[in-house]
């Protein structure tokens, strides 16, 4: 199945009838963002929901029982990737699984340190981009991880996650 | 690394269905490797998985992902194809004959040749009457 942005409510005509972004909550184990977009970052980590996949996300349980992990692979720009925002956006997100606004976990407060909450405690999980020649012709750091990483670390999550529940 | 694929499913080793994943791609020149990545979550990892696109995202999904790697285009748009006939709301290795689904469409198949012929006689009996009308009146 591949759902387009404006297919929102295509199904939906009266009262009763089934609401795409919760239904796509609801059927997920998981959900995997990649690329993960500076502008959809900063969407989900201030709850604004105007498509299926942000009104998903905003949507999505974060409540002690019904838990399930996210994992994020970033892709931007190098300077757009070293912002501030990136680390506050994701750190935001991160928080979420605690069901708070904020990981203040972490003591200290790089970009590196967000991937090692990649465990059982946090099921926010942050696949970090690649170093390389960029599509906009830059070299650094902001390229969406390899597809082995990304199939590697969905595999580790689902282990922890998914089939010790 | 790449994990080699496992001779077992990784979920022999419980009784739970398969995992679902809810892949959510967004606008980033990096789109044209998510054909690639759905394959390999669908057939490494034996999971069902279900793609929702952001406008950002689809800029890039109706352009360059084509050209960038056909081969895995082309097999992502056979699952999802088989997905559609099947009336799964998910791309997953679909068996063939794994749901009824596919009866349904045999069954709609017949009705529409049975419609078909239904018609056919319906129109030559209306025109062989019209036409002995017409050789009487002359």
């Amino acid at each position: 199945m591949i759902t387009e942005a404006q297919e929102e409510w295509k199904d939906w005509n009266e009262m009763g009838d089934p609401i795409l972004h919760i239904n796509l909550r609801s059927w997920a184990d998981l959900a995997l963002i990649a690329p993960l977009s500076a502008h959809t970052l900063g969407k989900l980590s201030n709850g604004l929901c105007d498509d299926p996949l942000s009104s998903c996300m905003r949507a999505w349980e974060f409540s002690n029982e019904k838990k399930k992990p996210v994992i994020l692979a970033p892709a931007m720009n190098t300077a757009m990737y070293v912002h501030p925002l990136t680390r506050m956006q994701l750190r935001t997100i991160q928080g979420f699984w605690k069901g708070k606004g904020d990981n203040d976990d972490l003591k200290k407060d790089t970009l590196e340190d967000l991937e090692y909450q990649n465990n059982s405690e946090n099921g926010v999980w942050i696949v970090k981009p690649q170093s390389k020649m960029l599509a906009c012709g830059e070299i650094g750091d902001g390229a969406l991880a390899s597809v082995e990483d990304i199939v590697s670390a969905v595999e580790k999550c689902l282990k922890i996650f998914y089939y010790k529940s | 690394m790449m994990t080699p694929p496992p001779s077992q499913p990784p979920h022999s080793h419980s009784s739970k269905r398969k995992p679902r994943i809810l892949l959510g791609v967004t606008g980033s020149v990096a789109t044209v490797k998510i054909p690639q990545l759905a394959l390999c979550l669908i057939e490494q990892l034996h999971v069902d998985v279900r793609i929702v696109l952001t406008h950002g995202a689809q800029y890039f999904w109706n352009s360059s992902v084509k050209t960038y790697d056909p081969i895995s285009w082309e097999r992502l748009m056979n699952k999802w194809k088989k997905c559609q006939e099947t009336k799964h709301n998910f791309m997953g290795d679909i068996k063939d004959g794994d749901d009824s689904a596919e009866g349904e469409l045999y069954l709609h198949g017949k009705i529409y040749i049975y419609i078909f012929i239904f018609t056919y006689i319906f129109v030559l009996t209306i025109f062989s009457r019209f036409s002995i009308h017409n050789e009487l009146r002359n």
